[in-house]
């Protein structure tokens, strides 16, 4: 698995937070090992192993201009074929509409019809709220994940080789 | 004042690299190609159907013989006989155009730069995104401050595999040099992606301006389980001057598995991507060495294909080669260059078979 996260206005553990979830979450396991190599806190490198054996790298960086868009890219390799949410032959993510206009450019991406005008990240944010409150089940789970994934990613802001051998799946 | 053109030949012609040189050769008019030598029968064939209007020899002794003017050789075989051909050709004073990979032996390549300077023939390197036209802009981007001191650099080297048409990139011998294990519980042996990718170790001393202080390297299971060498791996680390790095140099793009490399080789859309992003204090850059392209369907397998960019980057690759034979200079990637790119990826290697970062 090949995941990218870059950004404004964010830290590295809250960029890294985000892909470790993803990453244990789509590879359906947990990590087993790390390796971390940071850029002081504008970037970071690291290199995965899941207990299931799958690999997965994981690159951020904070240094994009104050108003960017995330640029972020999460690709899967398996013997059968790929699968990303970027489309091939392409750097930065896609909008659903591009102005032009005497005024300049502009993009917009719409997600969500009832929560129309929240930017897609915020609209994600009170989707996971509205999940969470549906279901108690859901937040205990996911505040287990959240245990673990901090836990993960202190050993990752550690900046050193780092082992979970032992299977902690959440 | 024009100069005499060089006389050249190509060797072996078993490398994947070989065909890319044709057109060049055909056209430039500093250069005059004058034989080429094929190390098997099928790849004479390959080459007398193109039709290039040039005598193939079986044998790099006849066509030394008959081309005694002969002045500077391509060579475009396995990794495992660049060595053989260095000698053979550096002690008959011809310069040389080599192959990413010299050679992994650190003892053979050091070999290599002995020969090559007490014979004092021209060994050029050929890592040919450095006449990149897109490099060339990231280049100058960065010398000239656009995001400040680069602090991390994430780089792809993702291509198909090309062992079903290059067989010998796919056996460690051939490749490697040796057959040496991955790991101790690992079936696969050195020789694979990583051999074929050089190039962003490379891009990243060069672009850095600093060498690579260690790295840290995995492999993934491979996507093509039939092979004995490794095609996926990740490696990371940093460079001297504090530059943390991400290099992926797979063959994660999978491909039919043809003899002869054509239209419908693809099977992923893109065959070939080197991109990096270079995030520095002030800011972050986005590159793709091989953009923007054209894409297709149809003929020959009608899938969706990405026609992807040739900048040619051999037109600017041979024209600094000739300056540097006939001016007596030193070739900006030249064998002592190189040896710290052949250093950091052995080391990736032995980090594979430990499991730790090893300093370079």
């Amino acid at each position: 698995m090949r995941f990218s996260s870059f950004a404004n206005g964010l830290s590295m553990a809250e960029l890294l937070y985000r892909e470790l979830e993803l990453c244990e979450w789509i590879g359906d396991s947990s990590v087993k090992s790390l390796f971390a190599v940071f850029g002081g806190d504008a970037g970071a490198n690291l290199i995965i192993k899941l207990h299931n054996g799958i690999s997965c790298s994981i690159e951020c960086g904070n240094r994009l201009p104050a108003g960017s868009r995330p640029v972020d890219r999460h690709e899967l390799i398996a013997r059968r074929g790929i699968a990303s949410d970027r489309t091939v032959d392409s750097q930065i993510p896609q909008s659903s509409i591009y102005l032009f206009s005497e005024t300049g450019k502009s993009e917009f991406t719409d997600i969500d019809a009832e929560l129309f005008e929240l930017e897609p990240e915020s609209s994600l944010y009170v989707r996971a709220a509205f999940a969470a409150l549906r279901s108690g089940s859901t937040a205990s789970l996911w505040n287990k994940r959240h245990s673990r994934i901090m836990k993960v990613l202190d050993a990752a802001l550690s900046g050193k080789l780092s082992f979970f051998e032992k299977e902690n799946s959440i | 004042m024009s100069q005499k053109p060089v006389k050249i030949a190509i060797m072996s012609l078993t490398h994947g690299h070989t065909r890319k040189y044709y057109q060049t050769l055909k056209e430039n008019p500093k250069l005059e190609w004058v034989a080429v030598q094929a190390d098997n029968q099928d790849v004479r064939k390959i080459f007398e159907s193109g039709s290039h209007g040039v005598p193939c020899y079986d044998s790099a002794e006849e066509m030394f013989r008959r081309h005694p003017d002969l002045e500077a050789v391509v060579l475009a075989s396995a990794n495992s006989r660049h060595l053989e051909q260095i000698r053979d050709c550096a002690e008959r004073g011809l310069h040389i155009i080599s192959m990413k990979i010299p050679s992994f032996d650190m003892g053979e390549y050091d070999e290599m730069i002995r020969i090559s300077e007490k014979h004092n023939v021209v060994v050029q390197v050929e890592l040919e995104l450095h006449y990149n036209p897109v490099v060339h802009r990231l280049k100058k981007l960065i010398a000239e401050g656009a995001i400040g001191k680069i602090l991390s650099i994430q780089a792809t080297n993702i291509t198909l595999s090309p062992v079903w048409a290059f067989p010998w990139q796919g056996i460690p011998e051939l490749s490697y040099g040796k057959r040496v294990a991955l790991g101790e519980n690992n079936p696969r042996f050195r020789g694979g992606a990583l051999c074929d990718h050089p190039h962003v170790f490379d891009l990243i001393r060069w672009l850095s301006g600093s060498d690579i202080d260690f790295v840290y390297s995995q492999t993934a299971p491979n996507i093509r389980p039939e092979l004995e060498v490794e095609d996926m791996l990740l490696v990371n680390g940093k460079m001297k001057d504090g530059t943390a790095f991400l290099l992926d140099p797979s063959w994660s793009r999978m491909e039919e598995r043809l003899k002869v490399p054509g239209p419908g080789w693809e099977v992923y859309p893109k065959r070939m991507e080197v991109n990096l992003v270079i995030t520095g204090e002030k800011g972050t850059l986005f590159c793709d060495c091989f953009g923007p392209n054209v894409y297709h369907n149809g003929a020959p397998n009608d899938r969706y294909t990405v026609q992807y960019t040739y900048f040619d980057e051999w037109i600017g690759l041979v024209d600094e080669f000739v300056r540097c034979v006939r001016d007596k200079k030193t070739p900006q990637i030249n064998l002592r260059w190189h040896r710290q790119t052949i250093s950091a990826m052995n080391a990736c290697y032995e980090s594979i078979q430990s499991g730790l970062p090893v300093n370079i």
